[in-house]
């Protein structure tokens, strides 16, 4: 039986907070367990041509999807330019809190209209041939028009994608047809902003951009789920008793799914099956500090002390650094737990001060390939200018995460990761069954991916062996 | 059984550098400076393994890869050894990272 002691190594998440808080009530709720049951999900999408294509139309061309932070292109006419497999847009930025994405092609001989990030841009010319258009897509240049009779019209204005805003993301749709931004996003804002946690008040400080040799729904896959942390990451699997191993509870809200804190009221959060309980309580702060058995640096708990309490006070005080007094806004939850967040397709930004935040493209045209970026998004005070964000520091294919040490500890748990993705990928096409199979409760949030997915995608619902056809 | 940073006297065998054990396995995994890791079980086997898990020598021949990663990766520099939720900065200096992140110490 697990009790509120879970994830705080011994505090108590929904009765005993140091600052007296009320239990955030966007945490307190459960939701029903998602469509409990296996499920078997075929391989072949992982890694065939023929769905990577598809994706492109169905999902890329179509969802709204994360490009850039408002704050990387805060000026008029600030620029970047968004990959996503075969496909590139330009997105810029045309007033205060205006922004505007085409597709990136000259609408004469299709040359990328814009080759990197830039600022202040007044218009985006071909370097082909010269024509233009101003940031808002209006033709400013048609180098020879005359030799165009009765095609000047079709040219004259860049088709738009649309865009959106939350948390300090700059969101694109390709689809002019989509839903509005704030409805795709449902109550995600609310999870953030009603707890304090406004994503636009975060500092990027950390920024990496990983080109791995996995398509990027294996690397997603990765991430999505936390139970693989009782083998992957075994060094920091440890509770500070049997009672206390860790319970997570996974909540369906449409097209994002949260992993958080379990309480012992919850009907149906996992049982804690992946905590071992810890020896001794100094095990459990070694493991979270990284601190090894000789570690100079190892700070030994006092009499009496719970590595709960020693845990929550470190991470209380180093947020106290940026935020001052504001830190007594905050339960507890928020300081050690932080809840994860699946946005499909590809957005992963955690609540609470764990500060990670992931993403997971694919890459140009290859199924077997993919680019995970991951952001430390930092607390910052309302009263101080806050610093340019971090430009990605760009680990490629077979080179080693630990490179980035900017991530500190995380850059060596990644390690281990890695040391699972490439060879998911390789295993996937050797597949006995032709599937592989899903849990009912831990692997919830994997089964929701690829339910998004199916709709997406147009396959039948629930019909995960749904093979691609090629459509006469 | 007792597993020690110490090598005996007479051990010509590479030094320790750092020491976890496994929580489930009770292993003991030991850094050595020439790059392997020394595995040693709660029943007195040990083994050698490489970084990346393969098998070098010893009477154990299987180990958790994971851990293997874990132990023999290279060390971090100290000033990058953070857990994640705790990544130091400065919010009265306009790069936000504190001073020792940009006076070459990195």
């Amino acid at each position: 039986m697990t009790d509120a002691k879970e994830m705080t190594g011994g505090a108590s998440l929904e009765t005993r907070s140091q600052t007296g808080k009320p239990y955030p009530a966007h945490l307190a709720k459960e939701r029903p367990p998602y469509k409990p049951g296996v499920a078997r999900v075929a391989v072949d999408r992982f890694f065939r041509q023929e769905y990577h294509d598809l994706e492109v139309e169905r999902i890329w061309k179509k969802v709204w999807q994360y490009a850039c932070r408002e704050d990387e292109i805060p000026e008029v006419g600030d620029h970047i330019v968004y990959e996503i497999g075969t496909l590139s847009f330009i997105v810029v930025r045309t007033g205060d809190k205006e922004f505007k994405a085409f597709p990136n092609a000259c609408l004469h001989r299709g040359r990328q209209l814009c080759d990197h990030a830039g600022k202040r841009a007044e218009q985006f010319q071909c370097q082909f041939h010269g024509w233009a258009w101003d940031i808002h897509g209006k033709m400013t240049n048609m180098t020879c028009g005359w030799d165009f009779p009765g095609a000047g019209d079709e040219v004259k204005q860049l088709s738009e994608c649309k865009t959106g805003t939350w948390g300090g993301f700059v969101f694109i749709n390709p689809d002019p047809e989509a839903e509005p931004l704030a409805d795709f996003l449902g109550e995600l804002p609310d999870h953030f902003e009603h707890a304090g946690h406004d994503y636009a008040k975060r500092w990027k400080q950390v920024h990496v951009t990983a080109y791995l040799d996995a398509n990027w729904k294996v690397v997603a896959e990765a991430f999505l789920e936390a139970w693989h942390v009782t083998f992957t990451h075994p060094q920091i699997v440890r509770a500070p008793d049997s009672s206390a191993v860790r319970g997570i509870r996974w909540d369906d809200f449409g097209n994002f799914m949260r992993a958080a804190a379990a309480l012992p009221t919850d009907q149906y959060k996992t049982p804690g099956a992946w905590g071992i309980a810890a020896e001794t309580d100094q095990q459990v702060v070694d493991q979270h500090f990284d601190w090894h058995i000789d570690d100079p640096n190892r700070i030994l708990l006092q009499p009496g002390e719970s590595s709960g309490e020693f845990i929550m006070r470190a991470q209380r005080e180093a947020i106290a650094k940026a935020l001052g007094p504001k830190i007594d806004d905050y339960h507890d939850v928020h300081l050690f737990a932080g809840e994860m967040y699946n946005v499909f397709p590809n957005l992963h930004p955690w609540n609470g001060f764990s500060r990670l935040c992931y993403r997971f493209r694919p890459y140009k045209n290859d199924p077997d390939r993919s680019i995970m970026d991951v952001m430390l998004m930092a607390p910052w005070p309302d009263d101080k200018p806050m610093p340019p964000p971090a430009t990605p520091h760009v680990i490629d294919f077979g080179e080693p995460i630990l490179d980035a040490k900017e991530l500190g500890q995380l850059a060596r748990i990644f390690s281990q990761d890695l040391a699972n993705i490439p060879y998911v990928q390789t295993g996937l096409k050797s597949s006995q069954t032709g599937y592989v199979l899903l849990s009912s409760l831990n692997d919830a949030p994997v089964r929701h991916f690829h339910d998004l997915y199916d709709k997406w995608m147009g396959f039948e619902d629930g019909d995960y062996l749904a093979k691609w056809q090629p459509e006469k | 059984m007792t597993v020690t940073t110490k090598n005996d006297k007479n051990d010509q065998s590479p030094r320790v550098l750092r020491r976890w054990r496994h929580p489930s396995m009770k292993q003991f995994f030991q850094q050595l400076e020439d790059g392997t890791v020394r595995v040693t079980g709660d029943d007195g086997r040990s083994g050698i393994f490489h970084v990346d898990g393969r098998y070098i020598s010893g009477d154990l021949t299987q180990a958790s890869k994971h851990m293997l990663v874990w132990t023999g990766q290279p060390e971090l520099p100290e000033i990058y050894n953070y857990r994640w939720t705790l990544v130091p900065v400065d919010t009265d200096r306009p790069s936000g990272w504190p001073a020792e992140f940009e006076d070459g110490k990195s």
